[in-house]
């Protein structure tokens, strides 16, 4: 599988079909199963230094735990950290780009709020801020839109689609796939720790067959009436 | 109040109540005698050093592990290390060896850091993850406690109560062999703790993302809590297993500064050497003639700063 520069790849599965798993394969996290398969412009991922590969490649976990006591802007801060000494102070530079991030990810009202006391939501949105304040070009999010609301879910995709637009390579797991609209340019279905299907939207989510086979006969995916993209629903039964 | 006012104001604070402390603990004796030179100069003076460095290193000892075990109860003695050090100064005490004072010290931090470092090995594969280190450190700290009933059952009635004299904690000082011998674990403890403030911070947001970030983690907790063991260890051998400041202090300044290490670090020195040095002013007047050991007084503030805590978050909620 390849993910081109200026991509989004949404990753789709069933609970427990190694979404999250491959993604932290790819990063090669101790206790995963390291992926000698993984490469970055023809680079093995798992031979680049630590501290090179944080600014190239980005990651968003599933569930983060919050650092209590953090302001939502030091959470994005703390994004910085492959960019600077371990002990330095944030530069002005360093500020400005965090800013920047949660503006743009919508939050930037939550800058000065302790992250211990804001809704999970709005957590997701700050940690995806320190993510893109990390400044890499390829992006890794273990579904970054859950805990979001309808609006916040289809603006994050849009988000993630300009960012794509400007180059970068965004891999992102789901469940929704619906919110995504027309946002994604590739889709990796998988299916108890396997590849099911890889290719454009149309190609996999237009196969009925193939997406009975992975979910089972309960859902039913259709074009999107109101745009681009496909929505899943459950399949009217008897 | 913006939180760079309040930092600038917590830090005024604390500085002058450590100036104020210092100049109490130089006037201030059990047994109401005015200071003179040799008083001052070999009792007070290197009492009050040894308050200043030991409560520095337990403040910034708890405030480094609970980054590193992502634990706001996390303290110097979840590792193991205060039962570590109870054992050898139980073992000592309870053999009657006549040894230098110096070697005295040396044997309670090499009993902490001995239980430190049993605590990482018997953890296994489960250091990755902060509970099974937490895990390992309760299990060190039972095998310890019970060495130490045994221990304390097979002495003779004097040596029991130097053993449990001993648990209580002693700042109580002539000359400057106990600063000196703390001096190189503050100073080794405190140099890698305040270069590695950002990857502290980089704890408190999981392994997942700190290892994302460049930091190796599982080299960086074994460095962190080898200079904690060193910061906590060494205190523990010069005075005894004191508890509560590595938990009160990093609260404390945790609630009033933010949970930034690059500023929460260098406070929680500062208020772990307040606490002591007025704790220390506290202990020898409270009681006097007596002297209330350092160790009993700290308990008994400790559980009602907790009650505090509790009533407060219950009234909140």
């Amino acid at each position: 599988m390849t993910v081109p520069p200026g991509c989004v790849t949404a990753v789709i599965g069933p609970n427990g079909s190694g979404k999250s798993t491959l993604l932290k394969g790819i990063m090669g996290f101790p206790g995963t199963v390291s992926n000698p398969g993984a490469f970055l412009d023809s680079r093995p991922l798992g031979t680049i230094e630590r501290r090179e590969r944080a600014a190239l490649v980005g990651y968003l976990p599933q569930f983060p735990p919050v650092p209590h006591g953090l302001t939502g802007l030091e959470t994005v801060l703390l994004g910085r950290h492959p960019h600077r000494d371990p002990w330095s102070a944030d530069s002005p530079s360093d500020r400005a780009a965090a800013m920047e991030a949660l503006e743009l990810v919508g939050a930037g009202k939550l800058a000065d709020q302790q992250v211990n006391r804001i809704s999970g939501g709005e957590f997701r949105l700050v940690n995806l801020a320190g993510v893109l304040a990390q400044e890499t070009p390829v992006i890794l999010l273990d579904e970054p839109a859950s805990s979001l609301d309808y609006g916040h879910a289809a603006e994050l995709w849009e988000i993630l689609s300009r960012l794509a637009a400007g180059g970068r390579t965004i891999v992102a797991t789901t469940h929704r796939i619906g919110m995504a609209g027309g946002s994604i340019q590739q889709i990796l279905l998988l299916s108890e720790g396997r590849p099911a299907g890889f290719g454009s939207p149309d190609s996999i989510l237009s196969r009925g067959d193939l997406m009975a086979e992975v979910y089972g006969s309960g859902i039913t995916v259709v074009r999107n009436p109101a745009g681009k993209g496909w929505v899943v629903c459950p399949r009217e039964r008897g | 109040m913006s939180q760079r006012k309040r930092i600038s104001s917590l830090s005024r604070v604390l500085i002058i109540l450590l100036a104020a402390g210092i100049a109490l603990s130089l006037i201030t004796g059990p047994a109401g005698i005015r200071a003179s030179g040799r008083i001052l100069i070999d009792l007070r003076m290197p009492r009050v050093l040894l308050a200043i460095v030991a409560g520095a290193s337990l403040s910034v000892s708890g405030c480094v592990l609970q980054a590193v075990l992502r634990n706001p109860l996390a303290t110097p003695y979840t590792l193991g290390i205060s039962a570590g050090a109870g054992v050898t100064a139980g073992v000592l005490i309870l053999s009657g060896a006549v040894i230098p004072v110096f070697l005295v010290y040396l044997s309670g931090a090499a009993g902490a850091l001995a239980a430190g470092c049993l605590t990482w090995f018997i953890a296994g594969r489960s250091r990755r993850d902060p509970s099974g280190l937490i895990l390992a450190g309760v299990t060190v700290n039972l095998l310890g406690a019970s060495f130490l009933l045994l221990i304390e059952y097979m002495s003779p009635a004097s040596r029991l109560v130097e053993i449990v004299r001993w648990m209580m904690g002693d700042l109580a000082v002539a000359g400057y062999g106990r600063v000196l011998f703390l001096l190189p674990f503050f100073a080794a403890g405190i140099t890698v703790a305040f270069m590695r403030t950002g990857t502290l911070n980089q704890f408190l947001t999981g392994t997942e993302m700190a290892e994302s970030r460049g930091v190796n983690t599982l080299r960086e907790r074994f460095i962190l809590l080898l200079a904690a063991a060193l910061l906590a260890g060494g205190t523990v051998g010069a005075v005894g297993p004191v508890g509560f400041i590595g938990l009160i202090v990093p609260h404390a300044v945790r609630r009033l500064a933010g949970g930034d290490y690059r500023r929460l670090l260098p406070l929680s020195a500062l208020g772990g050497a307040v606490l002591l040095v007025w704790s220390d002013v506290v202990s020898r007047v409270v009681v006097s003639p007596a002297e209330l050991p350092i160790g009993v007084l700290l308990s008994l503030l400790g559980g009602p700063f907790f009650l505090y805590l509790l009533l407060r978050r219950n009234e909140r909620d």
